[in-house]
C-alpha cells in the first residue's frame, strides 16, 4: 500500500520507478497504482535474491527498501545499490539485522516518529495516509473491520450482534487487501492496528477502536495506544462504542503527511547521490 | 446562583458544574438544564427518573419518550440482550502480551 503510493508519487513526478512487491500482492497493487511499472517476485527461500532482481537492481540508480533494510530474510546482503530506507515501527529495531541494514543506507526516513521507535540519526516526516472518507457526510455507522483475521471475525459476529440489538447501524468489512475507501463516513471503526489503517483514519478524523493483532515485526499494541484508543475487555469496547454513537465527539487530530512529501524527500536523495 | 448536584452521565457518573435551573420533584436536590427531565406536570433528575424505571416497570410504558433519551438507553434495552457473553477466544483478543506480541508468528514476506 504505502510504496504503491510513493511509486505512483514518484512517477508522476517524472522519476522511473519499477516496484517489486511478492508476487500474491502484484493483482492489489495493480489496482492501486496502474500507472505504475511493478513486478511480481515469489519470495526468496533463504537469503539469496531471485537472479532476476539482482540483475534489474544493478542497473538501478537507488533501491527503495520499505521496512525491512537489511531485506525481510537478509537477502539485501551484498547488494551494492545505493539503499533508501523507508521505515515504520518495528519490534526488533535494537536487533543487529536491523541495524545492519540501517547501517548500508545512505539516507532513511522514519515515518513513525511519534512512537520512538528508533534511536538513530535518521530523518522524520509525519506517517503517510491516503485520504479513505470519500463520502461528504457521516452517516453514523459503526464499522467493524476484521481484515479476514478469523479471531476478529468471531468476535465482531458477537459484538455486531449486539450493537444491532441496541438499534445501532453497524457495518462489517472482512476483505483483507484491497483499498479501504468509504462511500460514507463511519463514525467508529473497529479493527487491527496496522500501520495503513491506523493512519488513515486518523487522517480522516474516524474513531479508531483498536484490537492489537499479533504481527512479526510490527508492534500493533504500541501504534494502537499511541494514536487510537485499546480496551481490556470486550464490555469495554462496546461501551465506547454504545457512548460514541449516543454522543458524538471529534476525534483530536492527528498530523500525517502524503505520499508526495515522501516522494520529495526521496528525489532529493536521488539527486544528491 | 447553586450548581447543579446530579452526576448521572450517559455511562459514567460525573459531576455537573452547570447552574441549577430547579430542583427535583422528587429527591429535591437543584438540578440544570441538561440534567432535568419532564415528569408529569413537574420535573425530576435523571437518577430519580432511572430508579422509578427500573423499580415500577410501569413507568417504563408511561415514560416511553424516553426510550430516545441517551441518558436512559440502557434502561430501554431488550432484557435477553445480556444473554450472550463473549467467549474465552474473545477475552484473549484483549490480553495484553507484552513486547513480544507476535514475534513468534513469523510470516516471512506475506506476514509483515
Amino acid at each position: 500500500m504505502r510504496c504503491a503510493g510513493v511509486a505512483t508519487a514518484l512517477t508522476e513526478r517524472g522519476v522511473d520507478v519499477e516496484l517489486l512487491v511478492p508476487s500474491s500482492r502484484l493483482d492489489l497493487v495493480h489496482h492501486l497504482a496502474p500507472g505504475v511499472l511493478a513486478a511480481g517476485v515469489v519470495p526468496p527461500e533463504g537469503a539469496a535474491l531471485p537472479r532476476e532482481v539482482a540483475t534489474g537492481l544493478a542497473s538501478a540508480q537507488a533501491l527503495v527498501v520499505d521496512t525491512f533494510p537489511e531485506g525481510v530474510v537478509g537477502e539485501l546482503e551484498g547488494v551494492t545499490t545505493p539503499r533508501l530506507g523507508l521505515l515504520r515501527s518495528r519490534r526488533d529495531a535494537g536487533d543487529s539485522r536491523f541495524r545492519d541494514g540501517l547501517a548500508a543506507c545512505r539516507a532513511a526516513l522514519d515515518l513513525e516518529p511519534a512512537l520512538a521507535w528508533l534511536d538513530a540519526a535518521v530523518d522524520r516526516l509525519a506517517p503517510v495516509a491516503r485520504s479513505v472518507a470519500t463520502g461528504a457526510d457521516e452517516d453514523g455507522s459503526v464499522c467493524l473491520l476484521d481484515g479476514g483475521d478469523e479471531a476478529l471475525g468471531q468476535l465482531f459476529d458477537k459484538l455486531g450482534r449486539r450493537l444491532h440489538a441496541l438499534g445501532l447501524p453497524v457495518r462489517r468489512r472482512s476483505a483483507s487487501g484491497p483499498p479501504l475507501i468509504f462511500a460514507a463516513r463511519p463514525r467508529v471503526v473497529v479493527g487491527p492496528a496496522g500501520y495503513n489503517l491506523t493512519y488513515e483514519l486518523a487522517a480522516a478524523g474516524i474513531h479508531h477502536l483498536a484490537i492489537p493483532r499479533p504481527r512479526p515485526f510490527d508492534d500493533q499494541t504500541r501504534r494502537a495506544r499511541a494514536v487510537a484508543e485499546v480496551f481490556p475487555r470486550p464490555e469495554a469496547l462496546e461501551r465506547r462504542i454504545v457512548e460514541l454513537c449516543l454522543q458524538p465527539e471529534p476525534r483530536p487530530a492527528v498530523e500525517t503527511a502524503t505520499y508526495d512529501a515522501v516522494a520529495s524527500w526521496l528525489i532529493e536523495q536521488l539527486e544528491a547521490t | 446562583m447553586s450548581r447543579c448536584r446530579e452526576t448521572a452521565g450517559i455511562l459514567f457518573q460525573r459531576k455537573c458544574s452547570a447552574p441549577a435551573v430547579g430542583a427535583c420533584s422528587q429527591c429535591k436536590k437543584p438540578i440544570c438544564q441538561a440534567h432535568g427531565r419532564t415528569y408529569w406536570q413537574s420535573v425530576a433528575c435523571v437518577t430519580c427518573l432511572r430508579e422509578l424505571i427500573k423499580k415500577q416497570p410501569q413507568h417504563k410504558q408511561s415514560q416511553a419518550h424516553l426510550r430516545d433519551d441517551p441518558y436512559f438507553y440502557w434502561y430501554y434495552v431488550d432484557d435477553h440482550w445480556d444473554d450472550e457473553p463473549y467467549g474465552h477466544d474473545d477475552y484473549r483478543l484483549f490480553d495484553d502480551d507484552g513486547g513480544d506480541f507476535g514475534a513468534d508468528d513469523y510470516g516471512g514476506w506475506e506476514g509483515t
